[in-house]
């Protein structure tokens, strides 16, 4: 290995607010060796030992497809066909999110055996827990393709809007993650808390509903949460239908993803040096 | 400053007193708005120590149990970022102290090589290189195909230590070890902390045995209640300085 000066730290003062993301990214890019190697680590540790593997990923979402199906359609006679695809993509979409969010926020208590033994900076943890969820994500999401087929829905240049979506509902997580991670680590009812709000979340953000069931005079209520807005672009993606959606709301949703990211990291770069004494 | 590879100038770590309950609950929502009152109690664990390491030495630290020895080792290594002061280090740092936690339980031995690697700053060919040495050195045969969980307690350690130690640390850190292994994997991971020691790696060893630290070191310094007792100019009063302090107990 070459000598590189990269490998000279200094410890000691505390982070700025506003280093902090520019701190962040430069680690991400300096450590990204360690990154994919922590990502791969969690995908292949997540289906081991089973025979299907990553066909999982595919299996559980069909398979609740199929159960709503059952229990929708057929059993109780849903006027929309259509609700089990619909619900497929919130469930999959939302789970990204709060289990993101939740695990982020336990990123440093989680890690701490790594964390005492050797340095690395810190935000690799979060971060490749938030990379592990969105590769999750992404495979999941080819799920669309069988279904989009039974349903004979058709394909639209709408299907790039899911790009942003599964991004935006990561990036909230993440964000979200970072400001309580350092937190989480001193009091560690933080996480209690965020089950309590991932389970209210669940009912505000469309995952069992979609826009088409809030009445119009809420709508600019509803689509104050990025992660509802989010999720419905997902749907918006594979119907090719904007509906009560305007594209304000993406960029308004996109907006706020990108300010939890940055004030999430500023949060995270103050406080973490503390946090880890409390690990 | 190219020959300085740690560079310590008035580092300052303070540990909270760990506080649970409804007793730390009212402490944040009584004390926090109090000034002057503190919310929580701190320990001072490194209380102003100073110090400076020239590539290739070897440092020994000793002093009585809860000195603040290992704290310091661990500012050193960056894990803890000292409250005032700084703390200035240069090269891949390793240290090598309670062995094997950043492993992962059902990743295999190799998997588990080249995670470690990829932390101590090496890409995949690079590990690949280093693999027959580590796997040969550990001495676990076929075993680096199972999964850690499969190992006992000694073959993680040996593992471990053979992963850092053929890593080539410029700067290693070591922690009181190693009992661990049956008398051959000790015999031989010493003789391995020699070689590294003789060799061109700068060197801090935190131990209790003085015939190690006579035998290994160039400068040793006493450590008391989170300060260096000694300057490191004579070790010998260093060595008389620990068995006081020691003793006085």
């Amino acid at each position: 290995m070459e000598a590189d000066e990269a490998l000279v730290h200094v410890h000691g003062g505390r982070p700025s607010f506003i280093g902090g993301p520019f701190l962040v990214l430069s680690n991400l890019s300096r450590y990204r060796n360690v990154l994919k190697h922590f990502i791969s680590r969690d995908l292949k540790v997540n289906y081991h030992g089973t025979i299907l593997g990553y066909a999982w990923s595919l299996i559980e979402p069909l398979a609740f497809t199929a159960i709503f199906y059952v229990v929708f359609v057929i059993l109780r006679g849903a006027p929309d066909p259509q609700l089990p695809l619909k619900i497929m993509i919130g469930i999959l979409m939302y789970s990204c999110f709060s289990r993101t969010f939740s695990q982020t926020t336990q990123g440093l208590t989680r890690n701490a055996g790594l964390i005492r033994q050797v340095y690395l900076p810190r935000e690799i943890f979060i971060i490749s827990i938030s990379g592990f969820q969105l590769a999750q994500l992404f495979l999941s999401m080819l799920v669309i393709i069988p279904l989009m087929w039974a349903w004979s829905i058709p394909p639209t240049e709408y299907l790039l809007f899911l790009i942003p979506a599964m991004l935006g509902v990561s990036a909230i997580g993440t964000g979200l993650g970072f400001m309580l991670a350092p937190l989480q680590a001193r009091i560690r009812d933080v996480e209690q808390i965020v089950s309590i709000l991932n389970r209210a979340g669940f009912f505000l953000s469309g995952v069992f509903y979609s826009i088409e069931y809030i009445p119009d005079e809420f709508i600019p209520i509803y689509t104050l949460n990025p992660v509802a807005v989010f999720l419905e672009f997902a749907r918006v993606a594979i119907y090719g239908d904007l509906g009560k959606l305007t594209l304000y709301n993406l960029w308004y949703s996109v907006g706020i993803a990108f300010l939890f990211m940055t004030v999430g990291m500023m949060f995270f770069k103050r406080f973490e040096q503390r946090a880890v004494k409390y690990l | 400053m190219s020959d300085t590879v740690i560079n310590i100038e008035g580092a300052v770590l303070d540990f909270p007193m760990r506080q649970n309950g409804p007793s730390f609950l009212k402490e944040i929502i009584t004390g926090r708005f109090r000034k002057g009152r503190g919310f929580a109690k701190f320990f001072r664990a490194v209380d102003g120590v100073s110090l400076s390491v020239k590539k290739g030495e070897v440092v020994g630290i000793m002093g009585p149990n809860g000195a603040g020895k290992s704290t310091l080792l661990r500012v050193i290594a960056g894990i803890y970022a000292p409250d005032a002061g700084f703390v200035q280090s240069s090269g891949r740092v390793t240290l090598l102290a309670a062995l094997g936690a950043g492993f992962q339980k059902d990743l295999t031995g190799i998997e588990n090589c080249y995670l470690n690697g990829s932390i101590l700053g090496f890409n995949r060919g690079e590990v690949d290189e280093l693999l027959p040495g580590i796997i040969e050195f550990s001495g676990i045969g076929d075993f680096v195909h199972q999964p850690i969980r499969t190992y006992s307690s000694g073959m993680k350690a040996r593992l471990a230590f053979s992963i850092a130690s053929n890593m080539k640390p410029e700067l290693l850190l070591i922690d009181e070890i190693l009992a661990v292994g049956d008398t051959d994997f000790v015999q031989r991971s010493q003789q391995r902390i020699q070689e590294m020691v003789k060799g061109d790696a700068t060197v801090v060893i935190v131990s209790h045995r003085i015939s190690t630290l006579r035998k290994l070191c160039d400068r040793v310094f006493c450590m008391h209640k989170g300060k260096l007792v000694t300057d490191g100019e004579d070790n010998e009063h260093s060595f008389s300085e620990y068995q006081r302090l020691a003793t006085e107990k």
